[in-house]
């Protein structure tokens, strides 16, 4: 057989081939929807049955999360501290309070992430954008943040932070200006990058739900409606200092905003 | 010569398209349920997009975890802001745990960051507890050193000869902060500066509603037969009944496995009570039917040691470590009780640390007066008795005066503790006086 034969079967088999694979991935696709229609489905009747409306149309699937650690970096807290106020040095308090401090203001951290600049107002030209600036100003900080602002009123603008690119609940920067000038930043910020991450697998959607559901009524709770549902971190840092960003499912209800751990289901209280 | 070339221009389309066709399946292949069975149920275009998205971590490791938490927690907690008015909280796990969390790091901020202390007098201590503060009590004394070391500082060098039970972080101007405490070794009430900010403390001390709890010395004649700096709540919750959960085969197996004795392949001879008997390289491991764990460390040159890097001869990592130990022994079999570190004993070298059971924020007391407790000498565990039972609450509450009257009723200075007495295998709540 020559080439040019041989060249023309392998193209036929491999078409072949792939118009199986793609017949067969069609077919999970088409698989998998539907049993996320009829999980969605299923939901919506248990929910039902508890009185609860279930708004949202569709479930929010698994993200890839996992439960993070990390230990304090006091090298990330001084590039926040030399980009807010130029050139200093840290001062160990103890206790786990660090102070930046030279003729432009100073700043403070904390060992629960919690830190708080004061300003003293430079003679550069006042900020029209001030949430450009904002931005620009947590870039050099290297805070990262969700680029959406949570808040701005009263010359003083927020940001959620992130960890790795998801947010993370209670951990917000702001910072406010004084006639177009930034006079203070303050927040909490996860206390370094995430170093770990444990195996633990996260629970699903529905299956956060349902615990909801048994939580609401052993808790006395009441509620009529779902409106919304999605992942975020939480973080807690232990006394000896450290980090922990735990999963979690955010569930948006009539009653409020509830926090279920995606890892071991409990409710979170904050 | 024209013919030659479309035919050679075909053959190359051919190759382009059997590579094109060849990448094709291998992603196709990638997308299926075959490639998802072997990572993790994720498909190739999952997989590519969640590597690009987020940084590969090294897992976790719980065994090698450093960051220990404390060896002892509050077991008292007052609160007083601006309006006055303590809220306590005693005997009661969950609203212990909410309230020290909130405070947990404005406490490690001022015992690592108080100054040089000065001696107070008792009147100036009276006003700290009258002021905004937040007044804590682990029920027994610990070194400020220690303390400190569960905060990840240190503080100063004055004040960490000191050991301290009752501690009041407060600010009598509202605008400094001072840390005040009661030197268990000398009597003296003390008193330094620290350099946490007032909005620190304001921001715990706002997240409660003014209480209407006391410290004894603050009710009276009626009161002055205990202890003055006994908070004495006016509503306390009924403490739930408690029972001792059985003891299996495979919890004495976990207790020897945490000494680094393999139960499944050690020798041991039984003696005649039951008890299980391991002697290995100068050890022996004695665990008795009913519980007690005993480790002798005959050689001197333990398995136990700070050989393995486990453990430094500090008097906080020798905690950590005698702490973890005693609570590996014990293990998690779904009970209520947590350890808490009770008793520090130094000499030299030699540290005796005892620990304590805690069900629901409420200590355990035996009938027989034991505690575990763990030896170390130069590094090396000498010898150890761990009490190996766990327990679990009920729904039923058990009825106990109320603090109020049992304070009342209490003299000599002592002070009336809730306690869970265990006598012959039961438990139930009851005051004591110490």
């Amino acid at each position: 057989m020559n080439t040019k034969k041989l060249k023309t079967i392998i193209i036929i088999i491999l078409l072949l081939v792939d118009i199986a694979f793609g017949a067969l991935i069609i077919s999970d696709r088409t698989a998998e929807r539907r049993h996320q229609s009829r999980t969605l489905s299923d939901l919506v009747e248990v929910m039902d049955k508890n009185g609860i409306a279930f708004i949202p149309e569709s479930i929010p699937e698994v993200s890839d999360l996992y439960v993070l650690k990390c230990t304090r970096d006091i090298s990330s807290e001084a590039v926040i501290a030399s980009s807010l106020i130029g050139e200093c040095s840290a001062q160990d308090l103890g206790g786990g309070l660090y102070s930046y401090e030279n003729a432009n203001g100073s700043v403070r951290f904390r060992s629960n992430g919690e830190f708080e600049a004061a300003l003293i107002p430079s003679r550069d030209a006042p900020r029209e954008d001030i949430v450009s600036d904002a931005l620009s100003v947590l870039d050099r900080a290297g805070i990262p943040v969700n680029q959406r602002y949570s808040s701005f009123e009263n010359g003083s603008v927020s940001f959620a932070c992130t960890a790795d690119g998801t947010e993370v609940f209670g951990c917000s920067v702001t910072l406010s200006y004084s006639s177009g000038r930034l006079s203070s930043v303050s927040g909490t910020r996860p206390t370094g990058s995430p170093q770990y991450r444990t195996a633990d697998p996260l629970i699903s959607a529905p299956t956060a739900l349902v615990r909801f559901l048994s939580l609401m009524s052993s808790g006395g709770y009441i509620c009529t409606r779902i409106e919304n549902m999605d992942i975020c971190y939480f973080m807690s840092v232990s006394t000896s200092g450290l980090c922990t960003l735990s999963p979690v499912w955010q569930i948006y209800t009539d009653a409020g905003l509830f926090y279920i751990n995606a890892v071991t289901g409990a409710l979170v209280s904050v | 010569m024209k013919g030659k070339s479309k035919r050679s221009r075909v053959e190359l389309f051919k190759t382009l398209l059997i590579i094109f066709l060849v990448l094709l399946t291998v992603f196709l292949i990638g997308e299926t349920q075959i490639f998802a069975q072997f990572f993790g149920g994720k498909t190739f275009s999952s997989v590519i997009a969640s590597s690009g998205s987020r940084t590969p971590l090294p897992l976790w490791n719980e065994e090698a975890d450093p960051y220990s938490s404390e060896a002892a927690q509050p077991l008292f907690l007052a609160v007083t802001g601006s309006q006055g008015g303590h809220y306590g909280v005693k005997y009661y796990e969950a609203e212990l745990d909410s309230v020290y969390s909130s405070a947990a790091t404005l406490i490690g901020e001022v015992i690592g960051s108080a100054g040089e202390p000065v001696q107070i007098s008792e009147n100036e201590w009276r006003a700290s507890l009258a002021s905004q503060n937040i007044f804590v009590d682990y029920l027994h004394p610990f070194p400020l050193s220690l303390i400190s070391s569960w905060f990840g500082s240190e503080p100063a060098v004055s004040s960490s000869r000191h050991s301290a039970r009752k501690l009041c972080i407060s600010s009598p101007d509202g605008s400094a902060v001072h840390l005040s405490y009661i030197d268990s070794g000398s009597g003296l009430f003390y008193s330094a500066p620290t350099s946490v900010l007032f909005p620190s403390l304001a921001h715990v001390l706002q997240l409660y509603q003014p209480g209407s709890d006391h410290f004894a010395f603050e009710l009276g004649k009626v009161y002055s037969g205990c202890d003055p700096y006994l908070l004495i709540l006016s509503d306390t919750a009924a403490p739930a009944a408690v029972s001792p959960l059985s003891l299996s085969s495979s919890d004495l197996d976990r207790a020897a496995a945490a000494f680094s004795v393999n139960p499944n392949t050690a020798s041991h001879f039984t003696e005649s009570d039951g008890t299980r008997v391991y002697v290995e390289s100068g050890c022996s491991l004695r665990i008795s039917e009913n519980g007690i764990l005993t480790y002798r460390n005959i050689s001197g040159e333990g398995r136990l040691s700070a050989a393995d890097g486990a453990m430094q001869d500090t008097l906080a990592d020798v905690v950590k470590y005698s702490k973890k130990l005693v609570e590996t022994a014990q293990g998690s079999s779904g009970g209520a009780s947590r350890i808490y570190l009770t008793a520090v004993e130094t000499s030299g070298k030699t540290y005796t640390l005892s620990f304590g059971v805690y069900i629901s924020g409420i200590p355990l007391l035996r009938s027989d007066g034991l505690t575990s407790y763990v030896t170390v000498e130069n590094g090396i565990v000498a010898s150890a008795q761990i009490l190996l039972h766990d327990y679990s609450l009920s729904e039923q509450a058990e009825t106990v005066l109320p603090e109020m009257q049992t304070a009342a009723m209490t003299s000599g200075g002592r002070e009336p503790l809730l306690c869970y007495a265990e006598t012959g295998g039961s438990v139930s709540a009851r005051w004591v006086f110490q």
